[in-house]
């Protein structure tokens, strides 16, 4: 699983831009049909994300961010437009692209390690070949201690590290996170983060990471995707320059700070005049 | 779901015996109540225990006074009425049934309802998960079976035993009918309650439909699953006495008829008696597996 291959790739994070692009999502448009008439909830989202990139979309909450994290992830059909990976069109989700929720999802009749197998008993993987990537993500994740724990029995942020050890588990070809860290508390969030970078730094996997956290957005992210508010533009895509590995300093940079405050603009605009939003 | 019944209110802390003589006094109304009480599972039950928690020789002080107490009850009821037998007429009876009908009457009974307790089981949860899941199928279907639930089983022996004679298979075809009805609303409800984030979850993470059912949908229903096993089973024990007006020949229900001819109470007390007994234990054991089964789930406290 480990690759030194890829992580040689980018010193920034910025990957080459001359690969082919793992996802391309052209032209999104979506809404959603209420009884007062649909709700535009995207409107014409392009973007392409390279192989290794680790992509943030970052906006004001209710601009589609979420929305098209779900298309991308094959769980909504877009209105118009459509997404590709490697050149094959999006349909239906599957175990290449993993999902990590807000609210974990982690299934609470299974045990951790048994929500970990999950998907590599869909795959028809054998109980050795299971038990080693179990063992290997779970480590990955810090949780190999907690293996036969049940969901119930761990606190917001092991739950959510299980959560993307079952994602990683299935070395999906792109991990698709919804706000993954949006219901933990400010410490555990920097702790995922992290973990999150290092791992992200030790297998190079692509990411595609939705949150209204600014600073999480600079501190995870290779680039930036700053949307609108409803509907959902893309405002602006902001390459983040700052060499990793990343760490607890980065973050009182001149470089970080200088992010931050053009980000803030940005967000602040896309929020409209009166700061909106819910 | 239904609110519940405000004579009889189910409360969080209710025992297995009252849902179970609420459910099938009452199944229409009662099984919303527990299900509202009961499914989001236990999460009040662990507040109203925890009162005599420390306390558990109170707890069975108590059932040994309500035990004293019904008894002494019983007792002054056959000293001021005649017609009701005292516990010596009682003992001579028990004491002569259990030397000859007794035991072939309650295995008979116990296997009319494991049989069709089975069937519904089976058939229910089936049922009820694809009632639950396809939107189009419940809005056929639910109104039907919410209307078959209405009608006390006593009224379909008449035509059971026309269309399906007097063999075995129309007794055991009433209480699977009655374990069934509850079951497939449980198990209904409990697939709508399915919280989607496991589905989406499960879907990003390859399931398909069939995998989706086995795997997510079917153990997540699982609590309220059990609940429908627990009044389902309920229904079935309280409708074997129905089932067996229909020419038997053993059973419970056939000893309590036939004693009912010659007027002799004894042999009816005694059928009532294990008939409740047998009833508590099956529901004792439920509940049991539903803490066991249910172990996983989170506790609102």
């Amino acid at each position: 699983m480990s690759s030194t291959r890829d992580a040689a790739a980018g010193e920034t994070g910025t990957m080459t831009q001359d690969a082919h692009p793992k996802l391309s999502i052209s032209g999104i448009s979506h809404q959603f049909a209420r009884r007062e008439g649909p709700l535009s909830v995207l409107r014409d989202v392009s973007l392409e994300i390279y192989p290794g990139e680790f992509v943030v979309l970052l906006g004001p909450s209710g601009c589609g961010k979420s929305t098209l994290l779900n298309i991308v992830g094959g769980l909504e059909q877009p209105a118009a437009g459509s997404v590709t990976m490697d050149g094959k069109r999006v349909t239906q989700p599957g175990p290449d692209r993993s999902m990590v929720f807000q609210q974990y999802a982690l299934f609470p009749w299974l045990t951790v390690e048994g929500n970990v197998e999950f998907g590599l008993r869909l795959k028809g993987l054998g109980r050795r070949e299971r038990e080693r990537i179990v063992e290997d993500v779970l480590r990955l994740v810090d949780l190999l201690p907690f293996r036969r724990a049940w969901p119930k029995e761990l606190s917001g942020g092991m739950k959510q590290r299980a959560a993307i050890a079952r994602a990683y588990a299935l070395d999906p070809e792109v991990l698709l996170m919804d706000e993954p860290f949006g219901a933990v508390d400010a410490l555990t969030r920097l702790q995922l983060q992290e973990n999150l970078a290092a791992t992200w730094l030790r297998h190079r996997r692509t990411v595609l990471f939705v949150t209204h956290d600014i600073d999480e957005a600079i501190w995870l992210g290779s680039r930036v995707v700053v949307f609108s508010g409803r509907p959902g533009r893309i405002l602006k895509v902001l390459n983040i320059d700052i060499p990793v590995p990343r760490d607890a300093a980065t973050r009182t940079t001149e470089q970080f700070t200088k992010y931050r405050q053009e980000l803030l603009e940005l967000v602040r605009a896309a929020m409209g005049p009166t700061g909106g939003g819910e | 779901m239904s609110e519940p019944a405000p004579q009889q209110p189910v409360t969080p802390d209710a025992t297995g015996a009252e849902t179970a003589q609420a459910a099938g006094a009452d199944t229409a109304q009662t099984i919303g109540a527990v299900l509202d009480a009961a499914a989001p599972p236990a999460a009040g039950s662990a507040r109203g225990a925890g009162r005599v928690r420390g306390f558990p020789w109170l707890r069975g002080l108590g059932y040994l006074l309500s035990l004293i107490l019904g008894l002494a009850a019983y007792y002054l009821a056959s000293v001021l009425n005649q017609n009701v037998p005292g516990y010596s007429s009682l003992f001579h009876s028990f004491s002569q049934l259990a030397g000859s009908v007794l035991w072939t009457d309650v295995s008979a009974s116990l296997i009319r309802v494991g049989v069709g307790f089975g069937i519904a089981a089976v058939a229910g949860t089936i049922v009820g998960c694809l009632m639950g899941w396809y939107t189009p199928l419940r809005i056929l279907l639910e109104p039907w079976v919410q209307f078959i639930r209405m009608v006390p089983t006593l009224a379909f022996i008449p035509l059971v035993i026309v269309f399906l004679g007097i063999g075995q298979t129309p007794k055991i075809g009433v209480i699977a009918l009655a374990a069934f009805l509850a079951i497939t609303v449980s198990v209904m409800v409990g697939v709508q309650n399915v919280d989607r984030i496991y589905v989406r979850a499960a879907r990003t993470l390859g399931a398909g439909t069939g995998v989706l059912f086995r795997r997510v949908i079917l153990p997540a229903t699982l609590p309220y699953i059990l609940v429908g096993f627990r009044l389902g089973l309920a229904n079935a024990w309280t409708t074997v006495v129905a089932a067996e007006l229909i020419a038997a020949s053993n059973g419970l229900g056939y000893l309590i008829t036939q004693s009912s001819t010659y007027n002799e109470t004894p042999p009816i007390i005694i059928a009532i008696v294990c008939i409740g007994l047998i009833g508590l234990v099956m529901d004792q054991i439920m509940h049991y597996l539903e803490r066991r089964l249910g172990s996983w789930q989170e506790r609102a406290r």
